[in-house]
């Protein structure tokens, strides 16, 4: 269904536009049964998306492999030169 | 809120650290003019001079009042002339004024030419303030595409203007001892000299200048309703002035108390050395402040509330100057995310005049404030005036504790691309195969096959650590920590929509730069 074909999509099929801006709802289970029906019929047919759906699968699986400190993000500089005038203060 | 910082361009890890660079090598004569005018070594001794010439607490006020009262007349045009014209012009006259206040200060024979010098000190503020923030928002967004670095660039401005001002607080010190009080307000003006001729040197960022500049009435009157319309603005005003206040009332006010402890001449030195490196301490933890997390604002708020306490009952002179120091680096770590935010809500082209317009209705505060603790000073001790202080610790808490939830960096701010760009997919008009793939993407191999999971998940990491924070703060709290969504948006105060567009945009990221893995693997 995703790629370029001879047969047109099924009457009523959704893009893969729209399927794609809906993933973390369709994965939260925040999307109305209708809609998530649509997309249901849309993954059965569409590799694209399924793949796109496992690699958000991917994505979240990994990330919850990390901690909290391992995605600080405070700026390395910032905190080396904290550390150092904190040293410096507690030597005088 | 509306940010001025334009959507940009998904940006690959290398070109991110370029463009770090880049901002970093800019940003040196900046550094440098920002550490060498704050080389002030009349500062340690001021007070002693201004007593040798004549001054007592309440002419000390009415000096103060007299500089805050020259301010506001000329921070919103000298704000405004900064957006039409240059700010680095606006920040080289300010320092011909610095220059002239120093001067004239040194030659002073009584309280009245010292208050000339004060005025002109009024001049240099009021040309200043609001202008070196500007510039360093300007010229993070023109480097990088965004705001994100802006906290941690003035907080390092704020650490080198504290570095030359704890370095001329210690050398003045030093200096008074071997020559006359005087000398050291002329020794300072080589200083400035320097700072001016570094800050030619430096590239001044175009943001803010249009081919079809608004003419100057309708700018003016875009700066005073940003800064006076109800609206997401005005409790960051609010809190910036209360904070500005805290800051001033401890700067000018805070060696009060020695003298009202009999302390001895050498610890005025070191005192406002301390004070001085709180101030760039202040700057750097603002930069990694997050008000919007309970505990450390908690903490903060208590903090400061009570040492404004320490300040009404305490005799020992360690535990002021510790109270002191504490209140003036945790008033400016607070107010860098604060500022942060006000020049995420205005465009360029009057961010100086509004930031300079903050500066105003600070002065404009300042000024009853300093009659009044310069009376209450003179009646009952400079003591009792701990409880003024308190009461506006206690006000800025509030209105920080209103506006709290708000401080995560609105969506709108600095959006990213969205995971999948719009020509990936075939346009409406297809006649068989509207909005669905071009090229429909590939499975991935499994982690833990070809692709080493640690591998994979050190890029992952990256990728987080890399994101701005709305998207990287939602990221992790719903896929590091695994929280559930209801909670997240809660406590990061987003709608359902908002919390899904920025986690769709951070796992979009995350999953480009996985993508990206997975083909150099592949090839």
């Amino acid at each position: 269904m995703s790629s370029p074909s001879l047969d047109p999509p099924p009457a009523g099929d959704m893009a893969c536009q729209d399927v794609v801006q809906v993933i973390t709802a369709y994965l939260d289970g925040d999307l109305a049964d209708d809609l998530r029906a649509q997309v249901d019929d849309h993954l059965a047919g569409c590799d694209g998306c399924q793949n796109v759906l496992a690699q958000w699968r991917t994505v979240i699986a990994l990330a919850g492999q990390l901690t909290e400190a391992d995605v600080d993000n405070t700026d390395e500089i910032t905190r080396d030169q904290l550390v150092s005038i904190v040293r410096g203060l507690r030597r005088r | 809120m509306v940010s001025a910082a334009e959507p940009h361009a998904l940006t690959a890890e290398p070109e991110v650290a370029r463009a770090g660079a880049g901002l970093g090598r800019r940003l040196r004569p900046i550094y440098l003019a920002a550490f060498l005018q704050n080389v002030a070594l009349w500062v340690p001794i001021e007070k002693l001079f201004m007593t040798d010439i004549g001054f007592d607490n309440g002419s000390v006020a009415v000096m103060a009042a007299a500089y805050a009262a020259v301010v506001p007349v000329l921070e919103v045009p000298s704000g405004i002339l900064a957006d039409r014209w240059s700010r680095r012009g606006v920040v080289l006259l300010a320092q011909a004024a610095l220059i002239a206040s120093v001067v004239i200060g040194g030659l002073s024979p009584n309280v009245g030419t010292y208050i000339v010098a004060a005025l002109f000190l009024g001049v240099f503020f009021a040309l200043q303030s609001g202008t070196f923030e500007s510039i360093a928002y300007d010229t993070v967004v023109e480097e990088t595409g965004e705001a994100t670095v802006f906290e941690r660039t003035i907080g390092r401005i704020r650490f080198v203007e504290s570095a030359g001002l704890v370095a001329s607080a210690l050398a003045g010190g030093l200096l008074a001892e071997a020559v006359p009080l005087r000398a050291t307000y002329f020794l300072t003006v080589p200083f400035i000299v320097v700072a001016g001729l570094a800050l030619r040197r430096f590239r001044e960022p175009r943001l803010h200048r249009s081919d079809d500049a608004d003419p100057l009435r309708q700018q003016v009157a875009a700066t005073y309703r940003v800064l006076l319309d109800r609206g997401a603005v005005r409790p960051i005003v609010g809190l910036l002035v209360l904070t500005a206040l805290l800051l001033q009332a401890m700067l000018e006010f805070g060696p009060l108390w020695l003298v009202a402890l009999a302390a001895s001449a050498g610890i005025y030195g070191p005192h406002w050395a301390g004070l001085m490196a709180a101030l760039g301490l202040g700057g750097l933890l603002g930069g990694r402040l997050v008000l919007s997390r309970p505990l450390p604002a908690v903490v903060i708020a208590t903090v400061i509330i009570g040492c404004c306490m320490v300040l009404t009952a305490s005799h020992a002179i360690g535990i002021v100057i510790a109270a002191q120091v504490l209140v003036v680096l945790l008033v400016v770590a607070v107010s860098i995310p604060i500022t942060g935010r006000l020049h995420d809500a205005v465009p360029s082209s009057i961010r100086a005049g509004v930031a300079s317009g903050v500066g105003t209705l600070t002065w404009l505060t300042f000024l009853p404030f300093a009659f009044a603790f310069g009376a209450v000073s003179d009646r009952s001790g400079v003591h009792e005036t701990g409880w003024i202080l308190g009461a506006v610790a206690v006000l800025t808490v509030i209105l920080l504790a209103a506006a709290v939830r708000g401080f995560v960096r609105a969506p709108a701010g600095i959006p990213l691309e969205p995971a999948f760009a719009a020509d990936e997919f075939r346009p409406a008009e297809d006649p068989q195969w509207p909005g669905h793939w071009v090229d429909p993407p590939g499975p991935w191999e499994p982690v833990g096959d070809r692709i080493d999971t640690d591998v994979a998940v050190g890029r992952v990491r990256a990728a987080i650590t890399d994101l701005p924070s709305p998207q990287h703060d939602v990221i992790v709290a719903r896929d590091v920590q695994g929280r559930p969504p209801a909670e997240v948006r809660d406590e990061l105060d987003l709608t359902p929509g908002d919390e899904r567009d920025l986690l769709d945009q951070a796992r979009g990221r995350v999953r480009a730069d996985l993508d990206d893995l997975m083909r150099e693997d592949a090839s």
